[in-house]
């Protein structure tokens, strides 16, 4: 899967969609879906917020890729905004980070060449059908 | 898929329910935040979260927000679960440990005023 969306509050729930369809269609099991989908949705809704604040001009983007294999999942997040650069105003919790790290197996963030960054979740997504059968 | 539907109603002059439906995440959360406000100006707001199916944190930084301002006006604001709370809400409930700062209940009458003494004095 590989979707470029405007970084919208509205593009949430559309990439969560998208790739509640890919899972399902791959017979992950139901829990390892909605931990992935919760922590997608983290990522996402961190962009939105934080990336390109400040930025005026048109609505900048969004990319969320996702492969998966057997029993691994993982899902890309990426947005060409501020980098890590610390945020005193920031509107939420600060919970998405940490919430994304206790769904993964392995997260890792990046500063992509543009100056951007790249979320990398990696989940543990056995499907129904491999184990079962 | 569900689209996330948010409903305030007035139940007495002690309590207003917010109901909030199907998926919320950062694309709801300003239609939350505002049924807050409305439903905070009464001593008792339960927030419904029987029937929804996706909650993230965005949702649960403006439900923080409100419990912080009715605990500051003497107000409470009592979170209904249900007896089995979809996966996502209890995963998110969870892993925020916000279990154990916010009210939660898992029937709306247990959420009512005098639902408190009831349970503590037999």
């Amino acid at each position: 899967m590989h979707l470029i969306v405007p970084s919208t509050a509205d593009s949430v729930p559309v990439v969560r969609h998208a790739l509640r369809g890919m899972l399902e269609a791959g017979q992950i099991e139901p829990a390892a879906v909605s931990d992935v989908l919760l922590a997608v949705t983290e990522a996402c809704s961190n962009v939105v917020v934080h990336a390109y604040v400040g930025r005026d001009g048109d609505v900048p983007e969004m990319e969320v890729e996702a492969e998966w294999d057997a029993d691994h999942l993982t899902v890309l997040v990426r947005d060409r905004g501020r980098g890590f650069a610390p945020r005193v105003d920031s509107p939420g919790l600060g919970l998405g980070l940490p919430v994304i790290a206790a769904l993964t197996r392995r997260l890792e963030l990046r500063e992509t060449d543009g100056g951007g960054t790249e979320v990398s979740m990696s989940f543990a997504a056995v499907s129904v059908a491999a184990s079962s059968g | 898929v569900s689209e996330p539907g948010v409903s305030v109603t007035t139940e007495s002059n002690q309590t207003a329910v917010v109901s909030l439906t199907g998926e919320h995440d950062l694309s709801s959360s300003g239609r939350v935040r505002d049924a807050l406000e409305t439903a905070g100006r009464s001593p008792v707001t339960v927030l419904d979260l029987t029937q929804v199916e996706f909650l993230d944190s965005s949702i649960l930084g403006v439900v923080v927000s409100a419990h912080r301002e009715a605990e500051g006006a003497g107000r409470r604001l009592v979170l209904v679960v249900g007896s089995e709370p979809s996966t996502s809400v209890r995963r998110i409930l969870e892993l925020t440990g916000l279990s154990g700062i916010l009210e939660i209940t898992e029937t709306r009458d247990q959420a009512q005023p005098d639902a408190e003494g009831a349970s503590n004095g037999g």
